[in-house]
């Protein structure tokens, strides 16, 4: 079907995993992209843009999108002139591709003619004019120069603006919110973002797989494990490993665990933009409660250091998990019926900061935020991976698109990664009690020898939505590209629509049922 | 005359010493009910004593109605301290008794007139935050005062005064026959007045580092140092004043130590009260707020009417 209907412009061809491969032109770029996203309905994963102009003369873009009836995806490859440096944007059709076309112009200089925002977006104007560290050639080292303004639009009559950040009163990641208000009434946003840029992805060039591994896991703090299981699955994918049973059920229990803590932080979150100090308590509690468990059963509070490319650094040691789980449970129950049966603040919940389902899918909202506006997607799911098609469960999805449902899905998605982490628990006892009385180091990790030269991509769904990581390994084995686009990056902009029409004091708590992450854009 | 000002002098000194422990009282049993530690209910006192010895960071773009502001606040604060009689006072000195002013108009105006000078020192140093909670303040505080008259007036005419000793000395001729259905309306009216004014959820948030939701702490956000200690002390004394007015025009208390007893269970207990009303409350939206005003201003409307057909 993908393939007739796309015949006109390219030629596909799939590989091993399913995945279909396709050479755009450049000049044909737009209308490929029209019929992708807007005939065909698929959605953009990320984009990529690699300098190969050392090579071939020419820098390569890689347009991810996702097959919706396949687990696999459609990667549209595009050859850009070395030397123009120039090709017409696909945000125009596809808006998802805005952030990461301005991030491929920002860093690699590669410019998409006809973008409709050609403002900066990841090296702000402090950073010199015509300097792009990703490029080949670039200096390791070049000196800033004064800072320039971003520039706001501007406000209409009797309107005020409301600068806020990007330093802010919590203990909270560096932002700037430009809110355009009449009274108490917001009539826009705009979001400046990518203060803190630290040049991860650079760093990253030219080092060991493990090495990276360790970067992985340290690009924020609260989505470590879905970032580092990303990472090990794009690994994997270029090495062509089979994960063995047990790695795969540790790496469901691993991920829900993370869910789980996050999850009801969250509730927490959302209670004290509400002024629920005992909601706020409750989670603050129960969250600590769970990463203590993490520390216990991996030695990190936030999941590091568990996960390599194959499996697992060292079995898990699950019998003792239950009894916490168990109050986990309890506490997490009560804590939600308590705020679902609180009149005061689901008044404050229920129709604030909507999100229409056509503002989600245009926009390219993934996870609770775009399971709360009735898109029913969620990557554990429909790209399968660890052992998530082998136990039962449910994605959660609410139609109303409020904070309200957004609260709902998270609270049905903690249910959810309880059973899942019960089920991949007993899944790991029963191997260790039946299988092999002592695991062999096999039994936990694929071992790879080398890693072959290649490209791929892993997917894993973060509290904060489907994070992606593309990989390519050089002949040397050693990393060569290599960028994250993470559930928050996804959704910032999803934030941003999601508040014009509401009133001032309720954007922390619009802000809160999102509960996005900056670190995932200060890469 | 002299010994009505040495009542009075009296009467701030104590509001001024009282009122942190108050507020630290609040605090602790917030902490309490939410499962926390919490500070202890000295905490306030050092507090202030912590403020006032750091230095104060003032933006260059404030004039002198940002210095004077904690000044005038205080000052007015503590001259409405001066007015309100107390059970304590009275318990202590008994042959001062009667003696203070006590005009029950003058003391919500001056109140009025120190949140004035907040709100003016809000907007002063242009930051949009502050203007954000003067204009609040100001909506929430134009919302309350018609209430909070009309409920005061239904107690001012039984009493047939407006003078604050007065009317305590017809509660307590009265004794309980003063909770009539009129006069139970009007304290109710009060009681939402007294959560509004005191700056505590559902109206506002004190606890909040959210500086979009603030109202009270966005008018002093520019503040540090010993200003912020004289608001702060401003502020607590506020509450205490408030919460002896509710208390002395509902209950009739005697005179003596047994009543001055009594009063300080009672304001513990109106204590626990404000702490679980915080604990377990959301914040209502902000254009909820004449909601919640509109219906304090019913039950006034309620009590005035309930008066003339007994």
């Amino acid at each position: 079907m993908i393939r007739k209907v796309l015949s006109a412009w390219v030629s596909l061809k799939s590989d091993r995993q399913g995945n279909l491969w396709g050479t755009v032109l450049p000049e044909q770029g737009p209308e490929v992209a029209q019929v992708v996203h807007g005939q065909l309905g698929l959605p953009l994963t990320m984009m990529v843009a690699v300098d190969e102009r050392a090579k071939s003369g020419v820098y390569r873009l890689t347009y991810l999108f996702s097959l919706i009836d396949k687990p696999a995806f459609l990667a549209l490859e595009m050859a850009v002139d070395g030397q123009a440096a120039e090709y017409p944007s696909w945000t125009p059709a596809v808006p998802a591709a805005n952030w990461h076309e301005r991030e491929a112009r920002d860093l690699l200089g590669v410019v998409p003619v006809g973008h409709p925002d050609p403002r900066r977006l990841v090296l702000h104007g402090n950073w010199p004019h015509g300097y792009h560290p990703l490029r080949q050639d670039a200096p390791s080292e070049v000196a800033a120069t004064a800072p320039r303004r971003f520039s706001f639009r501007p406000p209409g009559e009797e309107a005020m603006q409301i600068p806020v950040g990007p330093i802010h009163a919590g203990i909270i990641e560096p932002g700037h919110f430009r809110f355009t208000a009449v009274g108490e009434q917001i009539q826009a946003l705009e979001a400046n973002l990518f203060y803190t840029h630290r040049g991860i992805e650079k760093w990253c060039e030219g080092k060991p797989v493990m090495t990276v591994l360790a970067a992985a896991e340290r690009l924020c703090g609260v989505c470590s494990l879905t970032n580092s299981l990303a990472f090990c699955q794009a690994v994997e994918a270029i090495a062509k490993v089979e994960v063995p049973p047990a790695a795969r059920y540790g790496r469901v229990l691993l991920c829900e665990l993370e869910r789980l803590y996050n999850h009801i932080g969250d509730l927490g979150n959302i209670c004290a933009g509400t002024a629920v100090a005992l909601g706020t308590m409750a989670g603050t509690r129960i969250k600590e409660q769970l990463q203590q468990l993490n520390d216990a059963l991996t030695g990190s509070r936030f999941l590091r250091g568990i996960l390599v490319p194959g499996g697992l650094r060292r079995p898990l040691a699950a019998e003792g998990i239950d009894k916490v789980l168990r109050e986990v449970r309890r506490d997490a129950a009560m804590l939600a019926d308590t705020l679902l049966g609180h009149a005061s603040f689901m008044d404050r919940l229920d129709h604030t900061g909507i999100v229409d389902r056509a503002t989600a899918w245009r926009l390219g909202a993934v996870g609770v935020a775009a399971r709360a506006s009735g898109i029913d997607r969620d990557c554990r799911r429909d790209h399968p991976h660890a052992a998530y098609h082998e136990l039962r469960w449910q994605v959660p999805v609410h139609q109303e698109g409020d904070v309200a449902a957004r609260l709902k899905v998270r609270i049905e998605e903690i249910e959810q990664s309880l059973s899942l982490i019960e089920q991949a628990r007993a899944a790991l006892l029963a191997m260790a009690t039946t299988t092999t009385t002592t695991m062999k180091p096999g039994d936990w990790a694929a071992v790879i020898d080398e890693y072959p030269a290649g490209r791929g991509w892993g997917v894993a769904e973060s509290p904060r939505g489907e994070t992606v990581h593309w990989l390519e390994i050089d002949a040397q084995g050693l990393v060569s590209r290599y960028r994250v686009r993470t559930g928050s990056y996804a959704n910032w902009p999803v934030v941003v629509a999601a508040v014009p029409g509401n009133m001032v004091p309720d954007f922390p708590l619009i802000n809160k049922s999102f509960e996005l992450c900056y670190a995932c854009s200060d890469r | 005359m002299t010994m009505e000002l040495w009542t009075g002098a009296l009467q701030a000194v104590l509001a001024l010493v009282a009122a942190p422990l108050l507020q630290g009282w609040i605090k602790w049993l917030k902490a309490q009910m939410q499962g926390r530690h919490g500070p202890s209910i000295w905490q306030p006192y050092r507090d202030l004593f912590k403020y006032s010895r750091k230095g104060e960071v003032i933006s260059g773009h404030t004039s002198w109605i940002f210095r004077a502001a904690p000044v005038g606040l205080l000052t007015t604060t503590v001259v409405a301290a001066m007015l309100l009689p107390s059970p304590l006072v009275a318990a202590a000195l008994p042959a001062m008794s009667g003696a203070a002013i006590g005009e029950l108009l003058l003391f919500v105006y001056l109140l009025a007139m120190g949140r004035f000078c907040l709100a003016l020192a809000g907007l002063d140093a242009g930051s949009s935050f502050g203007g954000m909670g003067s204009s609040r303040e100001m909506y929430v505080a134009a919302l309350a005062e018609p209430a909070l008259i009309l409920a005061a007036l239904v107690l001012m005419i039984d009493a047939g005064t407006t003078n604050l000793t007065a009317i305590g000395e017809t509660v307590r001729q009265a004794g309980w026959d003063w909770w009539s259905a009129s006069h139970l309306l009007a304290f109710l009216a009060l009681a939402v007045l007294v959560v509004a004014e005191t700056g505590r959820v559902p109206v506002d948030n004190p606890d909040t580092h959210l500086e979009l939701t603030m109202i009270h702490e966005g008018m002093i956000l520019e503040y540090s140092g010993p200003s912020l200690a004289l608001i702060q002390l401003a502020v607590w004394m506020k509450q205490w004043l408030l919460l002896n007015v509710w208390l002395q025009v509902m209950v009739p208390f005697g005179q003596g130590w047994m009543f001055a007893g009594l009063f300080c269970l009672l304001l513990a207990l109106v204590g626990v009260g404000l702490a679980l009303v915080e604990s377990f409350f959301a914040k209502v939206r902000i254009f909820r707020v004449p909601r919640m005003m509109g219906a304090s201003l019913m039950l006034g409307v309620l009590a005035l009417l309930a008066r003339f057909v007994q």
